[in-house]
């Protein structure tokens, strides 16, 4: 009888225990913050505050070096240790430079308020002083950086290519838009990228939209849409019937494109060709040459690829007219990216990338990166080389520590 | 998402209820029969959702065959089919009209079951459902479908009609794994022995 019990209160128990994945929400400062009172900084003002910092106070959780740099009115502070970064704004008091903003661990659920507050004058040594906490508590835990040193020009003046893995952040909930969203393309500069990757699929009546897993999920989609392989359904039912996590709509491609191109200062577009997309290859190149001519209109130095991802891909491709004019990056053999003209080799970074086939694509002014790489080791041995023009991580804000840290 | 501690809390209550309850009555003079069910029922949605779903309508039907064989014990084991409504969505389309999702499955399960007290029977399952969605916009309808694993427990309490015919009612619970989706259904059930020995 007891054990009859016992079944009855472990089976009740499985059923408590069935719940929602964490919800991971972006802290917020009450009433707006204490920015609304503040001036906007000068270009000086801003160029400043970008470089290398010593953690003095915050180790614990910060480690030792932050690098500070600016993408666009947002400060991205980045961290080796917990993967951590914050995103800040700034502003000019009558005597300080006040900055705050949030922080997180990458990847986790730890975040928090922080912020920062420097004497508007300067000095010897500039310090920022400030507090950060949990949630959306008020900062009180002290947090002191000091300035070591600039970002070295060289790397601000060499294009390399920080490609966040379809915007998201290590897990679909980890950053406040989905991933393959329109609105992730808003924001993802912030993170530390100046690339995004995004996947392309295409829907029943050959709309090319943007979509990662092989089938509509919760993991994705906000639960109570539809299921099953996405490409089964009419973009018009897709935008009826789903929701991403955060209630953005499924984008078409081009409206992604068009998207980065007005509202971003995104350098570089990589545009992951899933299965379904020999159905419709010509509407895909379509809207590439659409989206780059737009960009060239506006002057804009920003570069569209679509990714040749796997056979059956690149043997569409093949039948396009003139392919060796369309951008592509070729994630297959070296032979393939030539019969293609791709520009950009993209081999998965558990495969050999010898020097030698890097040195010679650089030679035919082509470029080489490498996918999807989130290990701090294999980050910082990729740097270190100094030979790839680019890495995709789900760890953007990472890649940009290592990156400027040199 | 139900979590493997959940999983193994069923399957632990599972093995151990089964067993215990078998050995506990493992006296009775019992024969050996082949049984089919029937149900038919009304089945009600209970899970959360991640936001106000607007128009979502959380009932429907479900109802399922099922045959089981009981060897002289008190365990018994079969196989089920049927189907299940999980829940449907009407709102209005953003282009004007109404856009109309169902999302139903069709569960194929391996059952246990066990009668601890006279004239009732508790059944535990598991294996794999069809998932099924469909929408409707307009003129347009399309549906896609996808594998998951599925749970269930029941309780049945079944009255004699006749010495092969029993009808009663069925309280049952189904877990749609993937889709994290939790249903509980009071169906109405004929049972019919096919052969007893």
């Amino acid at each position: 009888m007891a054990t009859n019990r016992f079944a009855v209160l472990l089976f009740a128990a499985g059923l408590a225990a069935c719940q929602s994945p964490l919800a991971v929400e972006v802290p917020e400062w009450p009433n707006g913050g204490g920015l609304s009172g503040t001036s906007a900084l000068t270009p000086t003002q801003k160029q400043t505050l970008e470089g290398l910092y010593a953690v003095e106070q915050g180790n614990a959780e910060f480690g030792d070096t932050l690098v500070l740099k600016w993408n666009g009115n947002h400060l991205g502070i980045y961290a080796e240790k917990n993967r951590a970064y914050m995103i800040a704004e700034a502003g000019a008091a009558a005597t300080t430079v006040e900055i705050e903003g949030y922080w997180r661990f990458a990847g986790g659920t730890k975040t928090g308020l922080a912020r920062f507050a420097t004497p508007l004058a300067g000095g010897t040594t500039l310090r920022l002083t400030g507090e950060y906490g949990d949630g959306s508590a008020v900062p009180s835990k002290p947090l002191v950086i000091r300035f070591l040193r600039p970002i070295a020009p060289a790397l601000l003046a060499k294009p390399f290519y920080i490609i966040s893995h379809h915007g998201s952040g290590g897990a679909p909930e980890a950053y406040p838009e989905a991933e393959n969203s329109v609105e992730i393309a808003k924001v993802i500069e912030r993170y530390g990228s100046n690339g995004i990757e995004v996947d392309v699929r295409i829907s029943k009546d050959g709309v090319p939209f943007l979509y990662h897993d092989s089938g509509l999920n919760w993991r994705l989609t906000q639960k109570g849409g539809l299921i099953g392989p996405a490409e089964n359904y009419t973009f018009a039912q897709l935008q009826a019937g789903v929701r991403l996590l955060n209630g953005e709509q499924i984008p078409t491609l081009a409206a992604f494109l068009d998207t980065v191109v007005t509202a971003t200062n995104l350098h570089f577009i990589y545009v992951d060709m899933k299965p379904s997309s020999v159905n419709a290859m010509p509407a895909i190149v379509a809207v590439q040459q659409a989206a780059l001519a737009k960009a060239a209109s506006r002057g804009r130095d920003l570069q569209i690829y679509l990714a040749i991802t796997s056979d059956s891909v690149f043997q569409t491709f093949l039948q396009q007219p003139g392919y060796q004019s369309i951008p592509t990056i070729c994630e297959l053999g070296i032979d393939i990216l030539q019969q293609a003209n791709s520009m950009v080799w993209s081999p998965r970074f558990t495969q050999e990338i010898p020097a030698a086939d890097i040195n010679t694509l650089h030679a035919q002014g082509k470029l080489a990166i490498t996918w999807t790489v989130n290990v701090s080791n294999f980050l910082r041995q990729f740097i270190d080389q100094g030979l790839l023009d680019g890495i995709l991580s789900d760890y953007p804000g990472l890649v940009a520590y290592y990156y400027y840290v040199q | 998402m139900c979590s493997s501690i959940a999983r193994a809390a069923l399957l632990g209550s599972l093995l151990l209820g089964l067993p215990a309850a078998a050995v506990a009555q493992s006296d009775s003079e019992r024969p050996s029969t082949v049984t089919l069910f029937g149900s038919f029922g009304l089945a009600h949605n209970f899970s959360s959702f991640d936001v106000d779903v607007p128009g979502l309508d959380r009932n429907g039907a479900g109802g399922q065959v099922r045959i089981m064989w009981q060897p002289g014990q008190l365990l018994s084991a079969g196989l089920e089919i049927g189907r299940t409504h999980v829940y449907s969505i009407t709102r209005p389309a953003a282009g004007g009209g109404e856009v109309h999702q169902t999302l139903d499955a069709v569960p194929i399960l391996a059952v246990f079951g066990m009668s601890p007290a006279k004239h009732f029977t508790v059944n535990f399952g598991t294996g794999f459902a069809n998932n099924t969605s469909s929408v409707t916009l307009l003129d347009s309808r399309a549906s896609s479908s996808a594998l998951g694993a599925v749970y269930m427990a029941s309780t049945m309490y079944l009255l004699p009609l006749s010495p092969k015919i029993s009808l009663g009612g069925e309280l049952r619970y189904l877990r749609l794994a993937k889709y994290e989706d939790n249903t509980l259904s009071l169906q109405i059930t004929l049972a019919w022995t096919l052969s007893s020995k």
